[in-house]
């Protein structure tokens, strides 16, 4: 049942990235990554192990969509996914901002990831240029919408485990 | 004469012949008002302005009342009216603005000498970092890999990856390796290469084809794709030089390109599936040159 929403929530919300999301222009050329604001929320709500795991699936399916280099949003989607499912035990869910925090520092840190392994396999990109004008932005887009996913999140949650009850 | 003797018969033949001889007097032609008629009548006026006052105010309220009621109901339907006419409107907006484009789209193909299909727009790259499109035409309609993509504007990208009914267009600003044109600098013809990234987001590098610096290259300078591109038809504008910089011998090594074409903001583009470069013009076609 989880894996099944799951699943459509990852594709629905590419969708919409590649579509709705990149007609505006909020934050300049930047999209918002609903795939990683779904996977951080989904660590700190599920823990490490599922973190990771969504985050692999999701950042897969992303980078084979994308047509890049494939492996590189798998891997810093996992990474994001399995160290804020550290914090799992550590934080109050319920919370709305815990993943607004959540997420604009995991933005931060792991968009900057991902920026240096596209420089790594050659792409043409200035880290220190980029860092202030698409990741500081991409963060501050990213942690506004992530309490209205976390929100969903909470209710999907909520509707499985009384379907389950 | 024992009905006189009765007091009660008496009182009431007396009150009887009273008020008949009120009413002869009362009904003739009198010169003002009695003083009985005038002390009640002042003293009633006070009251009764009160009592008329406080009845407008209660008629008042309660046509009010009902006013609003109606007001109400009159007021959600105007609402009603106005959403549908909005939403009719935006409609309209939107039909007439892709109208405009197609009818662009059409003239510019006309205009063109190469063999071109148009294709729409799908959807953009998911991730930030990859610059890529949609459109949707693939194989069924002749495409091919490397084909090059332009709009009114210029140069958009070239088809990257070929399916039946869909192709991905690598945009000229995606910032991976041998993603790069070959071009020229309209006002200097000297030819330059032309490779996604290197900028902000949405930009290109521009460097020297054959030396490893410019000899003149100025801020608003105007990249054109050249004669000598196998992908390209000579002539389509690139982009604009927005910043050069500085090599140590203080000579411009390179510098930074806005498209010119807005690549986010694109819902038609044309594959040019054969490309005729006519002899004698310098440019292919009035291709529109954006921001000029």
């Amino acid at each position: 049942m989880r894996f099944v929403i799951l699943a459509i929530s990852v594709i629905l919300l590419i969708a919409v990235q590649s579509t709705w999301l990149a007609e505006i222009e909020l934050f300049g050329l930047v999209k918002p990554d609903m795939i990683l604001i779904l996977v951080i929320a989904y660590g700190l709500y599920h823990g490490y192990y599922k973190g990771a795991f969504l985050g692999l699936i999701a950042g897969l399916f992303m980078d084979v969509l994308s047509g890049g280099v494939i492996g590189i949003g798998a891997l810093v989607k996992m990474a994001a996914g399995f160290s804020t499912g550290l914090l799992q035990k550590l934080i109050f869910k319920d919370n709305l901002l815990v993943p607004t925090l959540a997420v604009f520092l995991g933005t931060v840190i792991f968009e900057s990831f991902n920026l240096l392994m596209h420089i790594s396999f050659h792409a043409n990109y200035r880290f220190s240029l980029l860092f202030v004008s698409a990741i500081f932005p991409l963060a501050v887009y990213n942690s506004l919408l992530a309490p209205i996913l976390y929100y969903f999140l909470l209710r999907m949650e909520k509707y499985i485990a009384e379907r389950e009850a | 004469m024992h009905w006189f003797a009765n007091r009660r018969f008496l009182i009431i033949a007396l009150i009887f012949l009273l008020l008949t001889w009120v009413m002869f007097v009362t009904s003739r032609e009198r010169a003002g008002e009695g003083k009985v008629e005038y002390f009640f009548n002042t003293a009633m006026a006070p009251l009764e302005s009160i009592f008329s006052y406080c009845g407008i105010v209660i008629h008042d309220s309660w046509k009010t009342v009902t006013h609003l009621a109606q007001l109400k109901v009159e007021n959600d339907l105007l609402r009603k009216e106005i959403e549908r006419l909005r939403t009719r409107q935006l409609g309209l907006e939107q039909l007439q603005k892709e109208n405009e484009e197609l009818r662009e789209a059409a003239g510019f193909v006309k205009a063109q000498a190469h063999e071109m299909v148009a294709a729409e727009v799908i959807s953009v790259n998911p991730s930030n970092w990859s610059r890529t499109l949609t459109i949707n035409r693939g194989k069924n309609d002749g495409l091919k890999k490397n084909m090059a993509v332009i709009s009114p504007q210029g140069v958009v990208g070239r088809i990257m990856e070929v399916r039946d009914n869909t192709a991905e267009v690598i945009l000229l600003t995606d910032p991976r390796d041998g993603n790069y044109i070959g071009g020229m600098v309209k006002r200097t013809q000297n030819m330059v290469i032309v490779t996604g990234g290197g900028g902000y987001l949405g930009e290109c590098t521009v460097k020297p084809a054959v030396d490893n610096f410019f000899t003149d290259l100025k801020n608003n300078d105007i990249i054109i794709t050249a004669a000598t591109s196998d992908l390209f038809p000579k002539g389509i504008p690139i982009g604009r030089v927005v910043k050069v910089s500085y090599g140590p011998n203080k000579m411009v090594t390179k510098a930074i390109l806005q498209p010119m074409v807005k690549l986010n903001k694109l819902h038609i583009v044309f594959v040019i599936k054969e490309k005729h470069d006519p002899v004698s013009s310098e440019s292919s076609a009035p291709i529109l040159p954006g921001g000029e």
